[in-house]
C-alpha cells in the first residue's frame, strides 16, 4: 500500500471557501458599487472608438487564420544535443552497460543483470551465469525495476510533517544508540523484514550483543518458513528442503504451488520441464508423472496428470490418510496409524485415488517425491518428511540444506511485549504492519502505544503516518549488500546508480544503531572476506 | 412541364469530373514536391552555438571523424564529442579565441554545450551508424560532403525512399572499409564500383533489409 491520504472534517467555512474581495466598497457592500457591477461592463467598454467589438474579433481571426497559412506553426522544433562536458571513461552513448547484481528477497535472492543506459537502470534480467535459474526471474524481480522511479517513493526523512535533514537523521540514531548503550537496550524493539543477508545477520548479532536486553522481531505478511519449523522440531536443526526434479519421476504435491509460488520455483519449473521433454513415443516412460491435490486452480495444478479437488483446510487429513495407506502398502505396523485414523475420519474422499497414487509412488523408489506448500501447518510438513523417508527419496529426490543459526521473535512476541507497556523505542525497518500485520495483534493501538516510533520504509504509508520518524531507504539498485540464493549460494547486491533521493541504505542504518564506526555498508559487505 | 434545370447544367458534371482531376493532380504534385524531406529539411543550416567549422578541421588540417565522433563505429549512436575533446587542442591553439567562449565556459562548469540538432530519423525508425559504417557504407552517403562545408547542413533528403535506394542495391554505394572515413575517395569508374561493390556485398554477407521491421521495430 502507498501512502494513506487522510481527509480531516471540514468545517464550514472550508466548505464554501474563504470569502474574498477586491474592493472595499465590496466589502461593505455599497448600494452604488453594486448598481455599477451589475451593468457587466464599464462605460464605453463594449464599443472602442471607431470600431465595433464583433468586427474587431472577427479581423482578428482573420489575421490569425493569416498567419497560419505561413505554416510558421509548422516548422519542426530546435532540438539540442547536450553532450557530456568531459566524457567519462567506459561510457559509449547508445550502449548499454550491464551490471550484476541480485534482487533481496525473503528467501531466495534471484541474481540479476541489470541493464543501464548512461548509468540510469532501465531493464532487469536473470543472471544466465548462475546456472540453477539460467537467466530467469521472476514477475517481483521484473517489477521491481519500476519502484526505482516510481513517484510516490519516499523522497526525504521526516518527523511527523516536517521533513529533516540526513545529518538530523545520523544524529537521531546516534542518540538512541547512547542512549540504550547504558541500559542493555531495555525498553528496545526492532521489527524487521525477512532477509538473506549475511552481513546483516552479522549487524543483527552485534545489536544483540550490545543490546541484550532488546527485541529483535521479524516479519513477512506471506513467509514461507513453516517447512524449516517442522524440520526443526523434527531434527532440532534448522534445515531447508531442496527437491530435485531432474532425478524424480513420480511427484505428489499437497497444495504445494511449487512451479510458480514457492521460493525455489524457477528452478524447479525449469528442472520439471527437463523431464517433461521427450523426442517420441519411445521416451515416454521418461517422464515424470504429476499428482497435485489443491484447492486452487495452480500454474502447478494445470501442469498435473493427475489432479484431485481439496480445500487447504483438509490436506492434514489427507496427509494422514496417504501415511496410512503408505504404511499399509508397505506392511508396516505402527500405533501411527491408528492415532492418524482419528485424525482422517471426518475426511471423504476418493481412497482409490490415494491408494491408485501410493501404489506408483512406491513403484519409484528413490524416485519419487512429495511435497506440501508452505502455508499447510507445520504437523502436515512434519508427515511430509516422513513419508519421504518411507518412499526413500531423501538423500535422492530431495536434499535438505542447513540454515545457519540465527533467531528471532514473533511479530506476536513483541506484541506482547509492546501489551506490557515494556518498549518506549520502537524502530520498523522495512514492511508495513499496520497495513499487513495480523489483525487478533490490533497492530495500529500497539504501535501508537509506544513513545518513539522510528519507521524505515521506501514509501510514507500507513506505518510511517502513525510513527514518529520516517527514515527514508534507498531501493537496492542503489544499496550495497549481499544474500543468498534459495539454494545458499552467496550473491552481491552491488549499486548502478547514485541514491536518487535523500535516502538511507539498511545495512548503514543498523550499522550506526549498533555504534559500529565505519558504518558505509560497502566496507561492511566487504568484510564479510568472500 | 417546364424544364427543372436550364440548358447550361447539362455540362456541371463533366465540369466537376475534370476540376476533381485537376485538383487531384495538383494535390499529389503538390504534396509530393513541397511535403518531403527533399524540400522540408535538405538545407536546413541552423547557427550552431560554436562556428565549429570542419572544411578547417577535416580539409585543412586533415583530421579523422573519429577524432571527434569517437563511438561511430562502435555505437548505435553516433556520438557529438564532450568539451574536453575541442580543449585537447584548444587549450593551446586559439587559446582566448572570444568564438570558443562557450567551450571553455563548458569545460570549466560542467555544463553541456547545447549544439543544434540537424539530422533527425523519427523515433519510430532504428539506425545503427555502427553497422553502417563497418560495412563498408561512408559517412558521406547519407551526411554528404561535410569535409568541405563550413557550415553544417542538411546534405540528404533521409525520406524512406532514400533509405531503400541503397538498400535495394547496396553494391552501388558500398566501398572499402579503409575509405570509409576518406570523404574524398571516388571508385575509378561506375562500372568498377560495381564489379567491386557486387563482390564485397557477396564476401562480406551484406544483406540489407527491406522488409518493414528492418527498421521499424
Amino acid at each position: 500500500m502507498k501512502s494513506k491520504v487522510i481527509e480531516p472534517k471540514l468545517v464550514n467555512e472550508e466548505i464554501t471557501g474563504p470569502r474574498y474581495w477586491r474592493s472595499l466598497d465590496e466589502l461593505i457592500e455599497n448600494p452604488e458599487f453594486k448598481n455599477f457591477i451589475e451593468k457587466e461592463f464599464p462605460l464605453g467598454a463594449s464599443e472602442l472608438a471607431g470600431v465595433n467589438r464583433r468586427h474587431f474579433i472577427k479581423i482578428m481571426a482573420a489575421s490569425f487564420a493569416a498567419a497560419g497559412m505561413g505554416m510558421a506553426g509548422c516548422r519542426r522544433p530546435i532540438q539540442h544535443i547536450l553532450p557530456y562536458s568531459k566524457q567519462p571513461e567506459n561510457v559509449i552513448p547508445g550502449v548499454p552497460v550491464y551490471y550484476a547484481s541480485s534482487h533481496p528477497s525473503a528467501k531466495d535472492n534471484q541474481p540479476i543483470l541489470v541493464e543501464t543506459h548512461q548509468h540510469r537502470p532501465s531493464k532487469i534480467e536473470g543472471n544466465s551465469k548462475y546456472s540453477p535459474y539460467g537467466g530467469t526471474t521472476d514477475i517481483f524481480t521484473q517489477a521491481s525495476i519500476l519502484d526505482l522511479y516510481d513517484p510516490d517513493r519516499s523522497t526525504k526523512s521526516s518527523k511527523g510533517t516536517q521533513s529533516i535533514s540526513q545529518g538530523m537523521v545520523y544524529d537521531l540514531l546516534q542518540n538512541i544508540h547512547a542512549k540504550f548503550l547504558s541500559t542493555e537496550g531495555q525498553g528496545l524493539a526492532f521489527l524487521a523484514d525477512q532477509s538473506t543477508s549475511p552481513t546483516r545477520a552479522r549487524i543483527v548479532k552485534e545489536i544483540k550483543r550490545i543490546f541484550p536486553r532488546s527485541t529483535w522481531a521479524e516479519y513477512e505478511p506471506v513467509n514461507f518458513d513453516n517447512p524449516e519449523i517442522a524440520a526443526r522440531r523434527l531434527f532440532g536443526r534448522r534445515l531447508r528442503p531442496q527437491y530435485h526434479f531432474t532425478k524424480t519421476k513420480r511427484i505428489l504435491s499437497l497444495d504445494a504451488d511449487f512451479l510458480n509460488i514457492e521460493p525455489g520455483k524457477l528452478a524447479n519449473s525449469r528442472d520439471f520441464a527437463i523431464k517433461r521433454r521427450v523426442k517420441n513415443s519411445k521416451e515416454a516412460t521418461k517422464m515424470n508423472r504429476l499428482y497435485q491435490v489443491e484447492s486452487n486452480f495452480s500454474v502447478t495444478g494445470a501442469m498435473a496428470d493427475h489432479r484431485l479437488r481439496l480445500s487447504s483446510g483438509q490436506i492434514p487429513a489427507f496427509t494422514a490418510l496417504l501415511v496410512i495407506e503408505l504404511l499399509r502398502q508397505k506392511s508396516i505396523q505402527s500405533p501411527l496409524s491408528e492415532e492418524l485414523k482419528k485424525k482422517a475420519s471426518n475426511l471423504d474422499t476418493n481412497p482409490h485415488w490415494i491408494q491408485e497414487c501410493v501404489t506408483d509412488l512406491l513403484a519409484h523408489p528413490g524416485k519419487s517425491v512429495v511435497t506440501a506448500g508452505s502455508h499447510q501447518p507445520v504437523e502436515v510438513h512434519e508427515l511430509v518428511y516422513f513419508i519421504n523417508d518411507l518412499l526413500d527419496a531423501n538423500g535422492h529426490t530431495v536434499t535438505y540444506l542447513n540454515i545457519p543459526n540465527y533467531s528471532a521473535s514473533t511479530i506476536q512476541d513483541l506484541g506482547v511485549n509492546l501489551e506490557n507497556g515494556r518498549i518506549e523505542t520502537l524502530i520498523i525497518i522495512g514492511g508495513n504492519p499496520v497495513y499487513n500485520a495480523p489483525h487478533d495483534l490490533n497492530w495500529l493501538e500497539l504501535q501508537k502505544s509506544v513513545n518513539e516510533v522510528i519507521r524505515y520504509g521506501y514509501f510514507f504509508d500507513e506505518t510511517s503516518i502513525e510513527a514518529t520518524y520516517h527514515i527514508s531507504a534507498t531501493h537496492y539498485l542503489e544499496s550495497w549488500s549481499d544474500g543468498r540464493t534459495f539454494d545458499g549460494t552467496i550473491v552481491p547486491v552491488q549499486p548502478m546508480i547514485r541514491p536518487l533521493f535523500e535516502g538511507m541504505q539498511e545495512l548503514e542504518l543498523l550499522a550506526r544503531l549498533a555504534g559500529i564506526k565505519k558504518a558505509d555498508p560497502y566496507t561492511l559487505v566487504k568484510k564479510n572476506n568472500y | 412541364m417546364a424544364n427543372i434545370f436550364p440548358k447550361w447544367s447539362n455540362s456541371i458534371p463533366k465540369q466537376i469530373i475534370i476540376a476533381a482531376a485537376l485538383i487531384t493532380i495538383a494535390l499529389t504534385l503538390g504534396a509530393t514536391y513541397y511535403a518531403t524531406p527533399k524540400y522540408l529539411r535538405v538545407g536546413y543550416q541552423p547557427i550552431q552555438p560554436v562556428a565549429f567549422d570542419h572544411s578547417l578541421h577535416i580539409d585543412q588540417l586533415g583530421m579523422d571523424c573519429r577524432y571527434c565522433h569517437t563511438f561511430v563505429d562502435r555505437s548505435e549512436h553516433s556520438n557529438i564529442p564532450d568539451s574536453a575533446t575541442c580543449m585537447n587542442c584548444h587549450n593551446q591553439i586559439k587559446r582566448d579565441s572570444p568564438a570558443l567562449a562557450p567551450i571553455r565556459e563548458s569545460w570549466s562548469t560542467g555544463k553541456p554545450v547545447p549544439w543544434v540538432r540537424i539530422h533527425k530519423t523519427p523515433d519510430y525508425v532504428f539506425f545503427n551508424h555502427a553497422v553502417h559504417v563497418n560495412r563498408g557504407i561512408s559517412c558521406l552517403e547519407c551526411h554528404g560532403k561535410v569535409d568541405e562545408m563550413e557550415v553544417v547542413y542538411h546534405a540528404k533528403s533521409h525520406s524512406m525512399k532514400f533509405c531503400l535506394e541503397c538498400h535495394r542495391n547496396p553494391e552501388a554505394y558500398i566501398r572499402p572499409v579503409d575509405k570509409v572515413f576518406d570523404l574524398d575517395w571516388m571508385p575509378d569508374s561506375e562500372e568498377q564500383q560495381l564489379i567491386m561493390g557486387k563482390e564485397m556485398v557477396h564476401n562480406w554477407k551484406v544483406n540489407p533489409p527491406q522488409s518493414c521491421s528492418g527498421c521499424h521495430r
